[in-house]
């Protein structure tokens, strides 16, 4: 390998670890996590996690361009797709996310589903689902 | 390994002769066998339509035998078959596999023919290229910068998947001038 080779290698694996390490800083805070629904054209969902139906209780729906999604949150492990109206089924083979920042995307149903942090004066007034399934 | 970065024809750009108009047709027909290939493969991160961009193989390759110009072809006709054959055309995914086709090249037509850098170096930073373009145009697709998280992961995967294409590439040019198609045209 060229020399400059070298340096391209160095600049790819830099630029992933201090993105890595950026996020781990930015998603250790202690304060409580939100799960963020977004799709385009749309205002932004957030619902503080603590709010939301726990485990066998409830899932609920999320209409999205391809019917839509089904997500349920278990407090041990995270919040979870588990079923969609999509070809791909990429979103459910996600699996759980519970760290803030991580997210589960959809792109047949145009929907985003992220955990982000609240900070003290979230949008807690809004917690508009479309539906509480029990 | 000689890139030729020659004008393409001493006659003028509109005439391809009919060495380039067959490697053309060669690589594009290559290319197009890979990206099905490629989407026989399961995704490498939870992001549909994120491929790993096996079809750069023949980008890096075709930068050895075609000036750059035409080298854009290539992938552009790839690009846009691709679509039609895999039927994925028009949706998400095809618009996902042009950001990543195009900002590749770009980025790759920058490092080749470079004395300091190896087709290794160019597949990799092409590699890179093209994981960050996909994920860029998955954020414009659903208009939310969230899926930026992966960039990361998309980084470190781009260095096996970059050292991949490289030396496949290279093998590839060494297989094509031993049959007699040289490096210049």
């Amino acid at each position: 390998m060229a020399k400059t080779d070298r340096r391209i290698l160095a600049g790819i694996l830099a630029a992933a670890l201090i993105l890595l390490v950026f996020q781990y800083f930015a998603g250790s805070g202690s304060s409580e996590l939100a799960l963020e629904v977004s799709r385009p054209g749309e205002e932004r969902l957030r619902i503080p996690i603590s709010s939301l139906p726990q485990g066998e209780q409830g899932r609920w729906h999320i209409e999205g361009a391809a019917g839509g999604v089904y997500l349920s949150y278990w407090p041990e492990q995270g919040v979870h797709v588990d079923r969609a109206d999509c070809p791909d089924q990429a979103c459910v083979k996600t699996g759980f996310i519970n760290k803030a920042g991580q997210s589960i995307v959809c792109v047949p149903n145009q929907i985003i589903i992220r955990l982000v942090a609240l900070d003290g004066q979230g949008d807690r007034g809004k917690e508009e689902l479309d539906g509480i399934l029990k | 390994m000689a890139f030729s970065n020659k004008k393409a024809a001493p006659g003028g750009k509109q005439s391809l002769s009919v060495k380039e108009t067959l490697l053309l047709a060669l690589f594009v027909a290559m290319s197009l066998a890979l990206s099905a290939v490629e989407s026989l493969i399961p995704p490498f991160i939870p992001l549909p339509g994120v491929k790993l961009g096996l079809a750069n193989i023949i980008t890096l390759t075709a930068f050895g035998f075609l000036p750059r110009k035409q080298v854009f072809l290539v992938v552009v006709m790839r690009l846009f078959l691709a679509g039609l054959v895999l039927g994925t055309f028009l949706t998400p995914a095809f618009w996902i596999s042009w950001g990543g086709g195009l900002i590749s090249f770009f980025v790759m037509a920058i490092f080749t023919g470079r004395k300091s850098v190896s087709i290794v170096g160019v597949s990799l930073a092409g590699a890179a290229a093209h994981h960050g373009g996909q994920l860029l145009m998955v954020a414009l697709l659903l208009s939310n910068t969230g899926v930026f998280y992966y960039l990361p992961w998309l980084f470190l995967s781009a260095v096996p998947v970059g050292l991949f294409t490289g030396f496949s590439a290279k093998s590839a040019i060494q297989a094509l001038s031993n049959s007699g198609i040289n490096g210049t045209i």
